[in-house]
């Protein structure tokens, strides 16, 4: 799903710079060359206006070309217990009780979250694979991928799923295709009662914390907050809550981070590796030095020949 | 008086015995905050339908003509007397002034005549007053599908209109199909009506008994076809036709086309109890078998039959042929037609104003003055007089819609004036000028509602308690009760103690998207929403079959177990209360249910109409629930 207009901002298991870029950070924590920077952009999700319609699941679909699928009753209003590989925008059901017993139906759009330190990205070893655009998206391109899964274990969200029969991992793109070409995402455009909004990071968290203050000052909602996590650096789609201290109601993490063995593998061991791997040739090397080649048999050198 | 509220319901309200006084409480309620003619107020309906105000407007009811023009009865001996029983005389209270709009009713008739028949519509023939039907009973709905039943309608033409599933009493009107001589259905799927032969528990031996004859028409859906939708803030938008209809699909409008011409020549072959009426209708489309409906809006409009001239008007002349640009402009003599005098100036002589897209907003207020075109005369808020005091100026001197200019001598302002514009503040002319008396109303008088002049308290007609107000009249006494062996009503203590209401899902649209895969994936089964207490009286479990009972007929589906529906204590019992989402039936996507229990929900719903609306009372009757 990569596209030619965005520009390039960090790309999974590639070394030196990235084609055509400026100067700026890549998530690995180097120093890269080449791209200007552009305003990040940011879908913002206000759950207390969300009616759980789940036009933006149909709309996600058809603009991705993906089959509609039967589905079960489940006791629920929610279209499946968890995202797929060919469903990436959930809304997600909870009846909850506030202390008062009154109720409180939740509902939260479910997407990937297109972190500022991806751990998909961090995680992927293929080059290529999955690159993060200065806008901010996170997107994979399913030619480059592996298949090793790797980036599932990377993401704090659970939002990248394998596929069996590809063998390739998909997930949300942010419509990096359409915001390619200047438009909004399908799933923005399809919510009809303006929960979901979508601009530079800036102008949403501005218009969040807006929102959120309206919230706390004028509604029972005394604990509303904006949902931008830091332990990822921040999202590009970011949630107003109506209990910021109750991610958890959400089923969101509480401090998403990109898992620690992740970070060191691709950080501090990577090196480690690099130089173990060194070693290890540099051993080989002398091993040959001083024990000369493996002499081969004769019975194995004449095995393809017609008996 | 700078705070303004508005009241948006959606028909749940009408889905009572008692619905009209729930709309009039809120109106009442509006009128004494001051909320009503203000930018941000009013009492605003959401439909179920995206053109349910166009169809009332255009009279898809049967107690009115286009623009709310009261049908003629059999009292109505000619014209003038017609005329003279629904034109309203004025009432001045006291010093205040009264402009009694209605008092204009014979120009709008006149020209709805001359828009129905044309040249054979003439002064001398009483504006051939005697090809309208003169309506002598309530033909509702309800009643409708009772007649049916009871053997005296002998045939229907449904459009659009899925009459099993949307009930009331839906094994009634399955019954009532199977007594009829013809069926016609004109529907974009296979539906329940067209298929009532096939319902739920029919043997193939009752099959056989079934001499209904059966004529499906495939018509088109709604993004096939042009057109206007009126939406609840009377707004007419024009649409363009986005995909061609596919298949043998027709586009409705030719369907009725084809079907009318027929008939007219059936009439002109074999004449008939009364072929004027039928034979007199202009049809002067360039297309009969398929008339655009530019053609139809522009009829609709009106135009000058005759040269026309007013002092009072700029341009103050029209030439036979344009089209008007306003009512205002509707005479009484002949020499106009306008099908709906309320939409005269949606398609004047310029072009039609139901395809405007502007998107200013000067005043700031939300009035889009230049989006598409409101009736009447594309005043956005009606009684909009009263957005200023007595003296003509604006409540909130922040928030300006209409006022008083007086080195003009006339009303101005961002939106039109809804109001006679030279009427001068100090003949305090009252701003509700459909009234006689200028006044909005608190008291409905002369018999307007059949249930009197103030809203009561009444229970549903069938409720598990009694009216604690007046236990000897708790429900609406001059609701009907139906006699046939089809319409049984519950009692408290019958067995069925649990309230039942049905509601829609944003999910799915009506009885239409059952055949979707897309919204049969969001919502894929039908289901029972009932109180954890009462599954755990029942020994229900999430996702559990049940069997939801009413005195009339059983409906299989699922149990939804939730938080969100509590019991409620009431007359201090603990009454229970369950909700069935209305999407399913026995026609669209298998869901894996064996035939019979595909049920549609309105087998529960009773036989019981509102008395002034006739609306279904669907929001409440009882029924019991059990594990299937």
């Amino acid at each position: 799903m990569s596209n030619g207009t965005l520009e390039i901002k960090a790309i999974s298991g590639h070394r030196g710079g990235v084609p055509g870029g400026g100067n700026y950070q890549q998530a690995d924590g180097l120093q890269h060359e080449g791209a200007s920077r552009s305003y990040d952009v940011c879908k913002l999700v206000d759950t207390t206006t969300c009616i759980g319609c789940k036009a933006c699941e149909v709309a996600c679909l058809e603009w991705n070309g993906y089959e509609f699928r039967e589905t079960m009753f489940a006791n629920t209003y929610q279209t499946m217990p968890d995202t797929a590989w060919n469903f990436w925008n959930l809304i997600r059901f909870k009846e909850d009780e506030a202390e008062d017993g009154t109720p409180q139906w939740l509902m939260r759009k479910d997407q990937c979250m297109h972190c500022a330190e991806p751990g998909c990205l961090i995680a992927c070893p293929a080059d290529g694979a999955i690159v993060q655009y200065t806008n901010g998206i996170v997107d994979f391109n399913q030619e480059n991928c592996i298949g090793c899964q790797y980036c599932v274990t990377g993401c704090p969200f659970n939002i990248p799923k394998f596929n069996e029969e590809t063998k390739k991992v998909y997930k949300c793109t942010l419509c990096s295709d359409r915001v390619g070409a200047g438009l909004e995402p399908a799933c923005i455009k399809s919510c009809p009662t303006g929960c979901l909004h979508f601009g530079s990071k800036e102008d949403m968290k501005f218009e969040a914390e807006k929102r959120a203050t309206q919230l706390r000052a004028n509604t029972s909602y005394k604990n509303a907050g904006v949902y931008d996590p830091e332990g990822v650096d921040g999202t590009h789609v970011i949630y107003v809550l109506h209990d910021i201290n109750a991610p958890e109601k959400y089923s969101l993490p509480r401090n998403p981070t990109v898992p620690f063995f992740v970070k060191m593998w691709k950080g501090p061991l990577k090196w480690i590796g690099g130089i173990a791997m060194g070693l290890g040739v540099a051993t080989l090397f002398g091993h040959y030095l001083r024990f000369g080649p493996k002499p081969v048999e004769e019975e194995m050198n004449q095995g393809g020949k017609a008996r | 008086m700078k705070k303004v509220g508005t009241i948006i319901y959606s028909v749940g309200w009408t889905h009572h015995s008692f619905g009209t006084q729930i709309i009039r409480t809120a109106a009442m309620a509006q009128l004494l905050l001051g909320n009503v003619g203000r930018a941000g107020g009013g009492v605003n309906a959401l439909r179920g339908h995206s053109n349910i105000q166009g169809a009332t407007d255009m009279a898809g009811v049967f107690d009115i003509l286009p623009g709310y023009l009261k049908v003629p009865t059999p009292a109505d001996a000619d014209f003038a007397a017609y005329i003279k029983r629904i034109t309203p005389t004025s009432a001045k209270p006291k010093e205040w002034d009264s402009f009694n709009y209605w008092s204009n009713t014979s120009k709008f008739a006149v020209s709805f005549m001359k828009a129905m028949y044309g040249d054979k519509a003439t002064k001398e023939n009483d504006w051939a007053f005697n090809y309208l039907p003169k309506v002598d009973r309530k033909y509702s709905w309800v009643e409708m599908w009772d007649n049916m039943y009871k053997g005296k309608v002998k045939g229907l033409l449904a459009f659009g209109m899925n009459g099993v599933a949307i009930g009331p009493n839906s094994q009634k009107n399955i019954d009532a199909l199977k007594k009829a001589d013809w069926l016609v259905v004109c529907d974009i799927y296979p539906e329940e009506t067209s298929s009532f032969w096939e319902s739920p528990g029919i043997t193939d031996d009752q099959k056989k008994q079934i001499k209904t004859e059966v004529y499906r028409l495939p018509g088109a859906g709604f993004a096939e076809k042009d057109g206007t939708f009126v939406n609840s803030a009377r707004w007419l938008q024009w649409k363009w036709a986005a995909v061609p209809t596919p298949g043998q699909a027709m586009l409705d409008h030719e369907i009725l086309a084809r079907i009318f011409l027929k008939v007219r020549e059936l009439y002109q072959k074999e004449g008939g109890k009364f072929p004027d009426a039928i034979l007199g209708a202009t049809w002067a489309y360039s297309n009969p078998n398929s008339p655009s409906l530019t053609e139809v809006a522009k009829e609709i409009n009106g135009k000058a039959l005759a040269d026309v001239h007013d002092d009072k008007q700029t341009p103050t002349d029209w030439k036979a042929g344009q089209q008007l640009p306003g009512f205002a402009w509707l005479r009484d003599d002949g020499t106009t037609s306008c099908g709906n005098w309320l939409y005269c100036g949606s398609w004047p002589d310029a072009g039609s104003n139901t395809q405007r897209r502007g998107t200013e907003d000067p005043s700031g207020l939300g009035i889009y003055p230049n989006w598409a075109w409101s009736w009447p005369s594309n005043r956005r808020v009606l009684y909009n007089r009263a957005s200023c005091d007595v003296s003509g100026k604006p409540w909130d001197p922040a928030r300006k819609q209409i006022w008083w200019n007086e080195s003009a001598g006339k009303w101005v302002g961002n939106d039109v004036p809804d109001f006679k514009a030279d009427s001068k503040p100090s003949d305090h002319m009252g701003p509700f000028i459909m009234q006689p008396e200028g006044l909005g109303r608190l008291f409905v008088p002369l018999a307007g509602l059949a249930d009197g002049p103030f809203p009561e308290f009444y229970e549903p007609m069938e409720s598990p308690t009694e009216n604690l107000l007046h236990p000897k009249q708790s429900n609406n006494p001059v609701v009907k009760k139906y006699s046939t062996d089809m319409d049984k009503y519950a009692k408290a203590g019958d067995g069925f103690d649990i309230v039942c209401t049905s509601y829609r899902l944003t999910e799915h649209y009506h009885y239409w998207t059952k055949n979707n895969p897309m919204n049969m994936e969001l919502v894929p089964e039908p289901f029972v929403e009932i109180p954890e207490d009462l599954a755990k009286e029942k020994g229900i479990a999430g996702g559990d079959k049940v069997k939801v009972s009413s005195v009339r007929s059983t409906y299989y589906c699922k149990a939804m177990v939730t938080k969100r529906i509590k019991p409620m204590m009431i007359n201090g019992k603990k009454t229970y209360q369950v909700g069935i989402p209305i999407h399913w039936g026995y026609k669209g996507l298998g869901d894996g249910r064996p035939e019979e229990e595909r049920t549609p929900i309105n087998l529960l719903s009773p036989t019981v109409i509102d008395p002034n609306a006739y609306t279904p009372e669907f929001k409440g009757f009882l029924v019991k629930i059990e594990k299937a």
